[in-house]
């Protein structure tokens, strides 16, 4: 593992239903500063994460991409169903000195899907990824039930994402093994989105992979 | 940034909020990128200002969002999602 330049960020005490970071959270991290010369390349200013849980993930891409590239005015969006979540979130940009991310309580990118045809730069979704008999009932179970694939979220998400990004806009993806990383990059590029892998790692039980998506030629 | 705002719905929006002392174009000035006054504007609109508590209401329905502690509730109810 290469040394970090940028600093874990902070999080406060967190509602049991919010998402406490985890082995999956830092390796989206990693992942963000294996890719920060493509990031930087992007001059990202428009920066969306769907399920915001803590805040973390937001708060370390805001930090890495002030880091590379410092005069470029950016926004850090944030969605989440859970109001923890999002209260949690602004707490975390608090702690770290931060400008409050703008945070919207939705599903995925409902509310934004006319709205940012074309804008986002980087858009980063660490979803709900366990596969699961039953749909989540409540904020808990959504923190990770997906479905009997794991998939439901992402599947939800996929077919509408390559009229969101920009032009050289990328989608970062944490995904199980189990999840089945082939069949996800094929049900991608039905919907025009060119899947790769950026980083994968043994996480105690599980398989990651932090996958990563532009759009077609 | 202010490429991929709709500048007039961003005046309006800001209008609405009744901010003292702020000369808001209604429309972006066809000299914006070099006109410093306006710039200086439109960095307090995007960077300064904040809804904490309100409402956010849509155009074309009428449908109000409401915002607490910044953050707007854009969930769909149950009888406006289809089955």
């Amino acid at each position: 593992m290469t040394e970090s330049n940028i600093p874990t960020p902070i999080w406060g005490k967190l509602d049991e239903t919010v998402y406490e970071p985890a082995e999956d959270s830092f390796l989206l991290m990693d992942a963000f500063e294996s890719e920060a010369s493509q990031i930087s390349r992007i001059n990202p200013s428009i920066i969306v994460e769907i399920g915001v849980g803590s805040g973390v993930v937001t708060s370390f891409i805001r930090s890495l991409i002030t880091s590379l590239n410092p005069s470029t005015t950016f926004i850090n969006f944030g969605t989440d169903l859970n109001p923890s979540a999002l209260a949690a979130t602004l707490n975390t940009a608090k702690l770290n000195n931060q400008k409050i991310p703008e945070l919207i309580q939705c599903d995925l990118l409902s509310p934004f899907l006319v709205r940012w045809k074309g804008l986002i730069d980087i858009l980063i979704f660490n979803p709900p990824y366990v596969p699961t008999e039953n749909e989540p009932l409540n904020h808990l179970e959504r923190c990770y039930a997906g479905g009997p694939t794991g998939r439901d979220a992402v599947d939800r998400l996929i077919p509408s994402l390559s009229t969101m990004l920009s032009p050289s806009g990328i989608f970062y993806l944490v995904a199980l093994k189990s999840n089945n990383i082939s069949d996800i990059f094929e049900f991608a590029s039905k919907h025009f989105l060119h899947g790769s892998i950026v980083l994968e790692r043994r996480c105690g039980r599980e398989y990651l992979y932090i996958l990563k998506f532009v759009k077609s030629k | 940034m202010l490429q991929k705002v709709e500048y007039p719905v961003l005046a309006e929006a800001a209008k609405v909020t009744n901010i003292e002392n702020l000369e808001i174009p209604n429309e972006l000035p066809s000299d914006w990128e070099n006109n410093e006054t306006f710039l200086n504007v439109a960095y307090k609109l995007l960077n300064c200002i904040n809804v904490v508590e309100g409402e956010l209401e849509c155009p074309e329905t009428g449908r109000k969002f409401i915002i607490r502690d910044s953050i707007p509730n854009m969930l769909a109810n149950e009888d406006e999602v289809e089955s």
